[in-house]
């Protein structure tokens, strides 16, 4: 009777363990209209696949000498940011699209910065070919940089944390403790990385984590970091661990 | 080396034609449809106006339908319309001119059974 009883409780707490772990880790999507749904998941609605499209010729004509097809890099798309090896970004974080730039000035002579429309469609091409892949940051493995790596996440997990701007609001404040409440005409997501670059419709354009963060920023009305900053990176680090093991759900369409 | 299209088109076709029936038509277009009302970073100098003016869609070289667009119309334009589809099927052709002059097309085949 005992057994029966430990057994009960233990596939009990199984299943709350279940239902916690779906309840607290919802994507963005879960909070989009049905409209806006309906839109994102066909492609001949979702402005994202122009820029499918146009990834896709600039891969075929740039990255395939070296990298044979898409799907020997994708798992990049859910491993980044990463800690910096070549001589440009030696100790320092990068994220997708800084490895893109690096690659594609090595290739064509050209640098280009992070929010180059080239730079987005590759990104978006990448990122559209990693869905269902499941979200895992790579640590460095070699202890003197992980220990750098790790302040870079505390980093991240202070800014999280931290109130800042005119409005004095930390991040965890609303995506954390208010997470489906209404923010102004915005239902409040929490902020699980799972679908980068997006297309925001306020935007009428794409932007990659790194403009996101931007807007959060000025959404709060404090001093908005300059695109690229080690902040930027250590913050989209930090959100990119915290969705650890989610799956990759590719380009999104935002409001 | 490519480049990148700064106007990319998709023409999409939804469902299965079936002739003497309606079949929708999408047709996305990569556009700024820049209004000429914002100003640019400096806060100063105001974003040059760059806007779709025509569209005309046509049906094996008929024209089946033109639209005047302006300011009004998002970036990045999405048009959907219904064509009946002919014996035979066709050819649905679209172009856009903007008022740079500059031009973009795209056709899709409308194949029947």
């Amino acid at each position: 009777m005992k057994f029966l009883f430990a057994l009960l409780l233990i596939l009990l707490g199984f299943f709350c363990d279940l239902a916690f772990a779906d309840q607290t880790r919802q994507s963005g999507n879960a909070f989009l209209s049905p409209e806006m749904l309906k839109q994102q998941n066909d492609p001949s609605m979702n402005p994202v696949s122009l820029w499918v499209d146009q990834g896709q010729e600039l891969f075929k004509a740039n990255c395939q000498e070296c990298h044979q097809s898409v799907g020997t890099i994708t798992k990049a798309v859910v491993q980044f940011p990463k800690w910096g090896e070549g001589k440009s970004s030696l100790g320092q974080l990068i994220n997708i699209e800084d490895q893109i730039a690096t690659c594609y000035s090595k290739k064509t002579g050209k640098q280009l910065v992070n929010d180059d429309a080239s730079i987005l469609s590759l990104s978006i091409f990448l990122s559209d070919a990693a869905r269902g892949l499941k979200i895992h940051v790579q640590e460095p493995t070699d202890p003197k940089v992980k220990a750098q790596w790790q302040n870079q996440m505390n980093l991240g997990a202070q800014i999280y944390t931290q109130r800042q701007g005119r409005l004095n609001l930390s991040c965890t404040q609303c995506h954390d403790q208010r997470i489906g409440k209404n923010l102004r005409s915005e239902i409040i997501s929490p902020a699980y990385v799972t679908g980068f670059p997006i297309y925001r419709q306020s935007w009428q354009a794409i932007g990659s984590v790194d403009r996101r963060l931007r807007a959060c920023y000025s959404g709060v009305q404090a001093t908005v970091p300059a695109s690229a900053s080690s902040e930027l990176r250590a913050l989209e680090l930090f959100l990119k661990k915290r969705s650890e093991g989610m799956l990759w759900e590719g380009p999104s369409l935002r409001r | 080396m490519a480049t990148l299209n700064l106007h990319p088109i998709r023409l999409s076709i939804i469902g299965t034609p079936v002739v003497g029936q309606e079949v929708e038509v999408r047709v996305l277009i990569g556009h700024p449809m820049e209004t000429g009302y914002r100003l640019g970073l400096d806060g100063n100098e105001r974003i040059p106006k760059n806007i779709i003016e025509s569209v005309v869609i046509k049906l094996n070289q008929d024209p089946i339908m033109q639209a005047t667009l302006g300011t009004g119309i998002a970036a990045n334009p999405l048009l959907s319309i219904f064509v009946k589809v002919p014996p035979q099927g066709g050819v649905i052709s679209i172009e856009w001119r903007d008022d740079q002059g500059l031009q973009g097309r795209a056709e899709k085949l409308i194949a029947v059974a």
